[in-house]
């Protein structure tokens, strides 16, 4: 028996295209995420620009949460079931610190998580195979420098240290499993009756630790009076995951009529069969295991500009370009259960952002924006793991200087996700994903929370 | 539109430069027209609400079994494929790969199956398994088994799990969440006894009637909007089961080989036989004696005396059973609103008009019972087949009003 589709899969997320997170920073999230043209002055310019930060004197600090809460559904067309998601308020951290060692050139550090999140839904979804509760982080430690290289240009650029994890949980179905003998190879036990869905074990997979490496580099040009282009490319970054599989078993509450392909006695639990072929025992295919996978956290391109009518107004637009076809097939090998390989087949990304800020007063800021974002996964690959696509948002956040050092951002973004169809189940083994197995609608929305306190010195 | 400022004024400058980003924000606002492009679910969309998710329980007629065997092929002629097709209802089977299990017969007078396969052989189901099943009727179930595969009475087979997996047809019909149903149980409470010439074994009405009701609760219990109850067939009419005055008349035009003999007990009663009140099934006249026969062993028909023989008296029990079974079936629907149909009006009728054959046709050994009955005699053909659902939906019409 092998163990086949159900256990594989890329952990979900839910905020950006694919599972970017664009929210690191409170300013800049209130602007609608545009900041390449002009970063905010809290530090976040390591993050969104690096070049951003050349010319800021003295030390800034920052310290902010965006809190997350994402709510969506799924609608199977035949039943007409709808189950809801059961994420809860997800905290994503950041911090930035930058240090003007002259007045051209200047020194950063930031802490982010430019991918992420995750996706919970009940146990008892019919999505469950694909995953019900799945958490990904990738945290992005970016020492930085810029300089301004002319009044009108200024470049910087950051090495990013990359720490990431990854867990998923999933059930597994006994009708995917390959009947043993004497069923004739390949044979698997849905063929000989055992219904869709059935769960006979539950799949936690874990890991921790995975490193890699990237780069952040911008540039930042100043052409007239008000007028300002930004440009940044972060690069991708593969992590390699190292972690561990740990099956316990779950009961199918199945009782075998006569006649039935095992040969064991009516009223015998399925049960006990599946006891009976050891798959759990030490060494065994479902024996806790080790396992590895690589996911590439992809390129991202960003180009804006800025316009300042007045000192008292921006106006601020950005595209933005995520190299999500990286993420085409997830190769997943264990140590006793094989190798899975999940097609993906992501697309590339484009994101349109607009923002307004209007400085009301030497105290106060206000913010307002617009975005849109494509979706990355195509219509074959939106399951429960991701059920991503194109996106609407609108946020609105204030900035509020409280004393001469110390400056506090509140902000809050609404995702309205158009809604998508998509599946709850794996194609058949050696067959491609379909829009054929599309069987529902995903709904998804979200409301962000972010708060950043900056102190200069 | 040209716009024209005074030169050196900063003011216009960034006045100019404002316009510009106005039009690059309106070129960069352009993709969100065509944002909002949110997709639907995709419901069913039958020719009325009350079909959104149908599903059939019944046994081997159901099922789609014919010729001894069963099929993807054939699976997908029976009644329930042709009746979702009507309602335009989405109808998941669980299909069996080619050649079946078992394959169904090419000959049965020589007993070849499709493939050269035995009666045992069994090939597995056809991938993609689908999520939700709804033709959930097992050949060989009887009026307990869609609520209960593991009792002793029970006719649970390895069909039973290879088409639903150990559960009953109740807990698979539940998972699809149905609508609207189809139930056609019955026949084999009383087929196994005919087929072997006997009315011992016969389900007892009363055992009958506490199954259906037991069936019909769950079913409420399910959300069942509405559905359709069929009779159970008069098993006597199946062309399997031959009166002995066909082998008496057989044998008479040298139909039998010379070691066949036919008691005068076979002739008819103005002969002073019983040939005309008794049945023989198939599997005994043909299958035992005739068999015997062919290769040079003496053998004689009794229709008094052997036991294999359908008496009058035992055909008159199974048909009063039927009848009993058919009180309950027709009662359940009309306590619950739902439409009945008796399929042995139009069998009767088909049986009176002579399209029955009396004697199998050893010389058309792929219709040798004829148009309306399979080459096992027993099961429909996909002729018949047409025609179930044809009945049954002009049931279902007049029952529910439905306007197709």
């Amino acid at each position: 028996m092998a163990v086949t589709a159900a256990i594989l899969a890329a952990p979900g997320t839910l905020v950006a295209q694919g599972f970017q997170v664009n929210e690191h920073g409170t300013c800049v999230m209130g602007r609608a995420g545009v900041a390449t043209p002009k970063p905010c002055g809290d530090g976040s310019a390591v993050f969104y620009n690096p070049a951003g930060v050349a010319g800021m004197t003295g030390i800034t600090t920052s310290i902010g949460v965006t809190g997350i809460y994402a709510y969506g559904s799924f609608t199977d067309d035949y039943t007409s079931d709808e189950t809801g998601l059961e994420n809860s308020l997800v905290p994503v951290p950041h911090f930035y610190a930058t240090y003007g060692i002259t007045p051209q050139l200047t020194a950063g550090f930031g802490f982010f998580v430019p991918y992420g999140l995750g996706t919970k839904w009940p146990v008892t979804f019919e999505g469950r195979f694909n995953g019900y509760d799945n958490d990904l982080r990738s945290m992005y430690f970016q020492p930085t420098l810029a300089y301004k290289l002319h009044d009108l240009v200024s470049v910087g650029a950051g090495f990013d240290f990359v720490l990431g994890s990854v867990e998923l949980n999933q059930r597994l179905d006994f009708s995917e499993q390959l009947a043993p003998p004497p069923a004739p190879a390949g044979t698997t036990l849905g063929q000989l009756g055992i219904p869709f869905h059935t769960d006979f074990a539950n799949v936690n997979l874990k890991a921790s630790g995975a490193t890699g490496i990237a780069g952040n580099f911008g540039l930042l040009i100043t052409p007239g009076e008000g007028v300002s282009i930004g440009f940044r490319y972060l690069t991708r970054s593969k992590l390699d995951y190292q972690g561990d599989a740990v099956f316990d078993p779950v009961e199918t509450g199945i009782v075998l009529p006569a006649g039935n392909p095992f040969g064991v006695p009516a009223g015998t639990s399925l049960d006990l069969v599946i006891a009976g072929l050891g798959l759990f025992d030490d060494g065994a295919l479902l024996a806790d295991q080790g396992g590895d996978a690589s996911i590439t956290m992809p390129d991202q391109v960003s180009v804006g500009v800025a316009v300042s009518p007045t000192d008292a107004v921006t106006f601020l637009a950005e595209w933005q370009w995520v190299h999500w076809s990286l993420f085409n097939e997830l190769e997943l090998v264990f140590d006793n259960a094989g190798t899975k390989l999940i097609e993906e087949n992501y697309q590339d990304t484009n994101g349109f952002r607009m923002g307004v800020e209007w400085i009301a007063d030497p105290r106060f800021t206000v913010r307002g924006g617009y975005l849109y974002h494509e979706g990355a996964a195509p219509p074959e690959t939106v399951t429960p793991l991701l059920p991503e696509g194109s996106r609407n948002e609108f946020t609105g956040g204030l900035g509020v200087r409280l004393n001469d050092r110390l400056h506090a951002d509140v902000a809050y973004q609404y995702i309205h996700q158009n809604k998508r169809r998509g599946r709850v189940r794996e194609p058949d083994a050696g067959t491609a994903p379909s829009v054929e197995l599309n069987s529902g609608l995903y709904k998804f929305n979200a409301h962000l929370f972010g708060l950043t306190l900056t102190a200069t010195f | 539109m040209t716009i024209h400022g005074k030169r050196g004024d900063p003011h216009m400058v960034r006045r100019l430069t404002m316009r510009r980003i106005t039009s690059v924000l309106a070129v960069l606002g352009l993709p969100l027209v065509g944002a909002c492009d949110n997709e639907l679910v995709n419901p069913p969309t039958p020719v009325d609400p009350l079909f959104a998710r149908y599903v059939s329980i019944g046994n081997s007629i159901t099922a789609g079994f014919q010729a001894g065997g069963i099929n993807d092929a054939l699976q997908l002629d029976a009644y329930p494929v042709l009746l979702a097709q009507m309602m335009d209802t989405p109808f998941n089977v669980p299909l069996l790969r080619f050649p079946g299990c078992p394959a169904p017969y090419t000959n049965i007078f020589t007993n070849t199956r499709i493939g050269g396969t035995g009666p045992t052989f069994c090939a597995a189901r056809t991938l993609p398994i689908p999520t939700f099943i709804n033709n959930v009727a097992v050949p060989g179930a009887e009026s307990i088994d869609p609520t209960n595969n593991l009792d002793a009475s029970s006719s649970a087979n390895a069909l039973t799990t290879l088409l639903l997996g150990g559960r009953t047809q109740l807990e698979a019909a539940a998972a699809a969440k149905p609508t609207f149903v189809s139930v056609w149980i019955g026949n084999n409470d009383v087929l196994g006894s005919a087929l072997s010439g006997t009315d011992q074994g016969v389900t007892p009405t009363a055992t009958f009637a506490a199954n259906f009701d037991a069936m019909m609760t769950a079913l409420d219990g399910m959300g069942v909007q509405g559905g359709i109850l069929l009779g159970v067939v008069k098993v006597t009419n199946t062309p399997n089961l031959s009166p002995g005055v066909a082998y008496f008349g057989a044998k008479a035009q040298g139909a039998l080989p010379p070691t066949f003999t036919v008691d005068n007990s076979c002739a008819p009663a103005v002969l002073g036989g019983v040939g005309e009140s008794t049945l023989v099934p198939f599997a005994y006249g043909f299958g035992v004696l005739l068999a015997q026969a062919s290769q040079g062993v003496s053998v004689t028909l009794n229709c008094a005396t052997d036991p294999p023989v359908l008496s009058g008296a035992e055909i008159t029990n199974i048909v009063t059973a039927i009848a009993g079974y058919n009180q309950t079936v027709q009662a359940a629907a009309t306590a619950r609103g739902w439409a009945f149909w008796d399929p042995n009006v139009v069998l009767d009728s088909v049986k009176a008009a002579g399209d029955i054959p009396l004697f199998p046709n050893p010389a058309a050994p792929t219709a040798p019972f004829g148009q309306w009955f399979s080459s096992d005699g027993v099961h429909p053909s996909s002729q018949a087949h047409q025609v179930v659902a044809q009945r049954a939906w002009d049931a279902i019409v007049a029952e529910y009003g439905i306007t197709p």
